[in-house]
């Protein structure tokens, strides 16, 4: 009786202890990438991506314009050019609601709102913000309901807005932060900024009106990184710009692993810029320096 | 029954530190030789004739204890130490910072004691290794040549470095000042005296920073002015940026941000603003002040700090890798950043003056225009079609871990990256 209660315990401590690594560690398998628009012709230092379940939108930088591709069995397909005047150095791109897409342009420092059907909608003017009047956005991502969430490194803080623009609330920028990079909403409402600087991502549960810190002191594992991403399981994947890889911090900020490294062939980064979440468990990196979009597979 | 409970405390405390500082146990118990803590030492460690002949001699060599900080049979540590001189130095000055410091001197928090004391004797005050100012020059030699050169000199300096700076730890004032920077000024310089007030324009600075404007250690202009100096601040024209002297708030600006500098910056704010890229500290709430003094600086551009300093403030990482590299490329080691980077803003990734691939290191090397080796717009790199060859294909352009600023450690390495049939 002891014997088979003392092996049960055992089976069971070793299923726990499997199934918590399989939780945590995984494996970014190059899946596929491309380099080139429907047309062929190359792309060119592309600073931003942003997926959905089955597309995912590209800021082809140097070219000065967007790129859709849709998502056909773990691969990128079409690549369709949207090239709009009001975008000529498109950085931070996200998928917002009714299918539209908000594109930081890097010149105007404006955000412009692309139509599904690839046109100019309008520039996102924020409604009713408090001082100070003029917002510098250095970043941004939309949560699930549509909300949008703006980095505005002028009035150190972060500006929350409903789907039209109209300001819900802001957050101001944690005390002795350094340079807030971006910004990313779990499933759950929670929002997470990146300090490039001080290689910290401080964290504001729903409804919270202030940022602590959630992981400090990251030196040790990057560089210096400037995009950040979550998943369903509240897992956090920093895109390292500097040193060329991507850091993945658990729901409570520990460091779980460090992948991919510097180079030029397929599976390799340099200088990546913005890394999302795709359908499939995809990782999708705007490989800048490479001039190309690299797709990864979580496993 | 209080007085006596403290008294009992007080004895256990001095019994403690006192066997801490000596070695534990006494003579007795050891079967030590009479003067074996000491006086037998001195007749092989004869040089200590000489150190003993010294003003000022350490308290436990005074008392012929050398176990007091060696062991005379085994050490893990240097000089036979019976702790790390960091240590051992603590174990009877345990209180040279305080609990609170606002700033600590490197070497104290490093546990250097030994740079600027003689742990056996000295002819000075302290044990100190040399007198005065030229102690502190000795670690901070350049500042030491700029205060000797400088025209108009400050005389507390001239003094000693102890007039307004502490040497431990200060609990006032950064950099180890004795109290806060306007409040070590003001304790000379009275601000309500006519002719003060005269010289600063009827406004209010006792609230503002003196050494924004002024060089406490020195200067080569009048008034102890830093070397480079905003042009409305020589001129005297404070009301340019600031409101009137006579107004209800003097020291506020006339307009937030970029926009204040923009009055007379005008061409250059719009070039910057009309590239691609613009550095993004530009746009932050401090705008052009993130990096320059509005008034005075040391620093050309009337930068805050010398231009490294400045740029490793936030891009650490960069400093990081470059204390690893092996090779390093001349203008990075020097802190010359500006010599490839526009700071304010660029066309090109990187803030790079030109392409930082190729267009930009031909701006010094020459070789590029007769590399035999494919190089510029036309080459096609064979890892990737979307990208040309350039300097940077091999090289990477702050310096590596290899020779000659390769990506990879042998050039073998870095030429199979493209000729794979080459590889063995």
């Amino acid at each position: 009786m002891i014997r088979s209660t003392c092996v049960h315990i055992f089976l069971l401590a070793t299923v726990c202890v499997y199934s918590a690594h399989a939780a945590t560690a995984v494996k970014f398998k190059p899946q596929a990438l491309t380099n080139q628009d429907s047309k062929n012709a190359p792309l060119k230092n592309p600073e931003g991506v942003a997926c959905s379940a089955t597309s995912v939108l590209v800021s082809d930088t140097g070219n000065g314009r967007l790129l859709r591709y849709n998502l056909v069995n773990d691969d990128l397909k079409e690549g369709t050019e949207i090239r709009l005047p009001q975008i000529t150095y498109p950085l931070r791109i996200k998928f917002a609601s009714k299918g539209e897409v908000l594109v930081l342009d890097g010149k105007s420092r404006k955000i412009v709102r692309v139509a599904a059907n690839n046109t100019f909608v309008a520039f996102l003017e924020p409604q009713n913000v408090p001082a100070p009047a003029t917002i510098v956005t250095r970043s941004l991502t939309v949560d699930s309901k549509g909300n949008i969430y703006l980095v505005d490194i002028q009035g150190d803080r972060l500006l929350i807005l409903d789907p039209n623009g109209v300001f819900i609330r802001q957050i101001t920028f944690p005390a002795d932060f350094g340079y807030i990079s971006d910004v990313a909403v779990d499933q759950r409402g929670t929002i997470l900024i990146l300090d490039s600087m001080k290689d910290s991502v401080y964290r504001a549960l729903v409804n919270e009106n202030n940022f602590t810190v959630m992981a400090k002191d990251l030196q040790n594992y990057l560089f210096f990184a400037v995009s950040i991403e979550t998943d369903s399981q509240g897992r956090v994947y920093l895109v390292d710009q500097n040193d060329n890889g991507v850091i993945l911090l658990g729901q409570d900020g520990s460091f779980l692993g460090r992948y991919l490294n510097f180079g030029w062939k397929q599976g390799q980064i340099y200088y990546p810029a913005q890394g999302c979440l795709a359908g499939n468990d995809i990782f999708v990196i705007a490989d800048r320096d490479n001039s190309r979009i690299q797709l990864f597979k979580l496993q | 029954m209080r007085v006596r409970s403290v008294t009992s405390l007080l004895v256990v405390i001095v019994l403690t530190v006192s066997g801490q500082c000596l070695a534990v146990g006494t003579d007795q118990q050891f079967n030590l030789k009479p003067g074996a803590r000491g006086n037998l030492c001195l007749k092989c460690h004869d040089s200590f004739k000489e150190k003993m002949a010294r003003k000022v001699i350490h308290t436990p060599l005074r008392k012929k204890e050398c176990s007091g900080c060696h062991n005379p049979h085994t050490s893990s540590h240097g000089k036979m130490l019976a702790s790390s001189t960091k240590m051992v130095c603590s174990l009877c000055h345990a209180t040279m910072v305080s609990a609170k410091p606002r700033s600590v001197h490197k070497v104290v928090a490093d546990g250097g004691c030994m740079k600027c004391h003689d742990p056996h004797s000295s002819d000075y005050k302290n044990s100190l290794v040399k007198e005065g100012k030229s102690l502190c020059f000795t670690c901070h030699k350049s500042l030491g040549e700029k205060i000797a050169k400088v025209k108009y000199k400050h005389a507390p300096v001239e003094k000693d470095c102890l007039s307004c700076h502490l040497v431990h730890s200060s609990d006032k004032g950064l950099s180890l000042l004795r109290s806060e920077t306007n409040a070590l000024c003001l304790g000379c310089h009275q601000s309500d005296k006519p002719l003060f007030m005269k010289k600063h324009m009827n406004y209010p600075v006792a609230k503002a920073l003196c050494t924004g404007c002024h060089n406490p250690h020195g200067s080569d202009s009048p008034g102890l002015l830093h070397k480079n100096v905003h042009s409305p601040v020589a001129k005297r024209m404070c009301n340019q940026c600031h409101m009137e002297a006579t107004s209800a708030t003097p020291l506020k600006i006339k307009t937030e941000g970029i926009g204040l500098c923009r009055g007379c910056h005008n061409d250059m704010v719009n070039k910057t603003f009309d590239k691609n890229r613009l550095h993004w500290p530009l746009l932050s709430k401090k705008g052009c002040l993130a990096c320059h003094n509005p008034h005075a600086s040391e620093d050309k551009g009337l930068l805050r700090e010398p231009m490294a300093q400045m740029c490793y403030k936030c891009h650490d990482d960069t400093m990081r890798r470059q204390q690893k590299n092996i090779s390093k490329h001349e203008p990075v080691a020097e802190g010359r950043c500006g010599e490839c980077h526009d700071p304010h803003s660029s066309n090109f990734l990187f803030l790079t003056k030109k392409d930082h691939k190729f267009e930009l290191c031909l701006n010094c090397h020459d070789w590029g225009r007769h590399s035999s080796h494919p190089i510029g717009e036309k080459s096609v790199d064979p890892r990737n079609k979307n990208l040309t060859l350039g300097c940077v294909s091999c090289h990477r352009s702050h310096g590596t871990e290899n020779k000659k600023m390769f990506f990879y450690k042998t050039t073998t390495e870095v030429c199979v990256q493209c000729h794979e049939k080459l590889a063995r």
